[in-house]
């Protein structure tokens, strides 16, 4: 009885209402878009997002990555797939810029109203990695090792299911794209 | 060995200070104070071997360089964290969000704002998270030290950086990692400094690092799984540098399964500060 009655509440939750404890936007964090407009962390709160890590210079994961979460996006039925957003922050603010990214954007074909690039600080890189479960080192000659973790964050941005890998394993997340399912 | 200087954290002084707000405390020094030493630069020999995947085949990876810093002379005690709480409300148990730490943080404290019997003003505060241990480091003007920075001071013995040819150095670390956490743990600096003047580095807490999470990451992701796996499955120390550092590979093991907001009844930490270029 209880559980439906407070999941009607959570979507309810008007935007201005706190927090949830364990929400991902509780870190706060305040990006720089491809745009080169700010993009705060919590821009999209009210609605599902998908958020990964990255970085531009990335000579295989990430490509491997972007396509998984394309693949992902893709599948979504249009209805899903016009409220969502994904949320792709850089590793290496250091050497990413702003055109830098729009470029990616555009080599991979992601429609910007969707799909949004962001370059934080290294400090807030490390705790968004933290808080996301990805692991990742700079190596000696330049390159950033890191693990692939591709999560949904509900509308409160509390993480809803995430998927660590590479391929078609990603669908897995299908369900938690949408209000009804996963959350 | 007792600590010969007044540690500005101290309980005392802690009372003295509080009305002023930790932004009173120095940023990061330039050189040794009573409560941090200098660690010289020096190198950190990567634990493994690079993965058979990578070229040159089986050797050796290049050990890591670590700038000099200044480290805490001793892990953060009860006393001081509790200066911190009583300074950052946000941080106190209750009111700490959920994201950055875990049901279990300071759960051994009386309350809030008591540190009760389980847990005596000396002793190193546990319990407490990545997120909360960067936020306390940070108000004192320091950051939580970088694995390579954390290994670089771990290594060394009474006598040397490197305590590895020293009698007794190995079996000392490894027969503390053997022992149960005590239900009280004693205080800090009861036993004594290690060369660089740095005590409780091994036998009273493990200790947070900053980059915790990286232990086990190699060049690329599409490595990390049969690198690991080569690790700790079936390769376990065919790959290692140092078969014998059998300390090393537990640090990062445990390291490797923690997470951010994670706390535990035996992990502390001290903080760390940079060098100013000109010092190093």
């Amino acid at each position: 009885m209880i559980a439906p009655l407070l999941t009607l509440v959570a979507l309810l939750a008007p935007p201005g209402a706190p927090l949830p404890d364990d929400s991902v936007y509780q870190l706060k964090h305040n990006y720089t878009a491809a745009t080169e407009k700010p993009l705060a962390l919590d821009a999209f709160r009210g609605k599902r997002v998908v958020i990964s890590m990255f970085y531009g210079t990335c000579p295989h994961v990430c490509p491997m990555l972007i396509q998984d979460i394309k693949r992902l996006v893709d599948a979504a039925d249009e209805g899903t797939r016009g409220e969502l957003e994904v949320i792709l922050v850089s590793f290496d603010p250091e050497r990413d810029t702003p055109k830098g990214l729009s470029k990616l954007a555009e080599k991979h074909g992601l429609d910007p109203a969707t799909y949004h690039f962001a370059l934080g600080t290294p400090d807030q890189v490390r705790e968004l990695a933290a808080v996301l479960g990805i692991r990742y080192r700079r190596q000696k000659d330049g390159s950033i090792g890191h693990t692939s973790v591709i999560t949904v964050l509900d509308e409160q941005g509390r993480i809803v299911d995430a998927f660590e890998g590479a391929g078609a394993g990603v669908l897995k997340l299908l369900p938690a794209l949408t209000p009804k399912g996963g959350g | 060995m007792k600590l010969c200087a007044p540690r500005p954290w101290a309980p005392i002084a802690v009372l003295a200070i509080l009305g002023a707000g930790l932004c009173m405390l120095p940023a990061a020094a330039a050189r040794d104070t009573p409560d941090r030493v200098r660690i010289p630069a020096g190198e950190v020999r990567p634990l493994y071997r690079r993965p058979p995947s990578r070229r040159p085949r089986g050797e050796p990876a290049p050990p890591t360089r670590v700038d000099a810093f200044l480290m805490d002379r001793l892990p953060v005690t009860n006393a001081d964290f509790l200066a911190f709480v009583k300074a950052r409300p946000e941080w106190r148990r209750g009111a700490a969000k959920g994201l950055f730490v875990d049901p279990d943080y300071l759960a051994h404290w009386a309350g809030p704002l008591t540190l009760g019997d389980a847990a005596a003003p000396d002793a190193p505060v546990v319990r407490v998270s990545w997120f909360a241990a960067r936020a306390y480091c940070a108000a004192r003007g320091g950051r939580l030290p970088t694995e390579a920075e954390w290994e670089r001071a771990a290594a060394a013995g009474q006598k040397g950086p490197d305590g590895r040819g020293e009698p007794g150095w190995r079996e000392t670390i490894l027969g503390w990692y053997a022992k149960p956490t005590p239900a009280r743990l004693p205080p800090v600096g009861q036993r004594p400094a290690n060369f660089h003047g740095v005590h409780d580095l091994h036998g009273l807490v493990w200790e947070w690092v900053e980059d915790f999470g990286a232990t086990l990451v190699t060049a690329d992701a599409r490595e990390a799984g049969d690198t690991a796996s080569l690790r700790f499955c079936a390769g376990g120390a065919a790959d290692a540098t140092d078969p014998e550092d059998y300390a090393g590979f537990m640090r990062s093991a445990m390291r490797s399964a923690l997470k951010a907001r994670h706390t535990t009844a035996s992990l502390g930490f001290r903080c760390v500060a940079d060098l100013e270029e000109a010092s190093r």
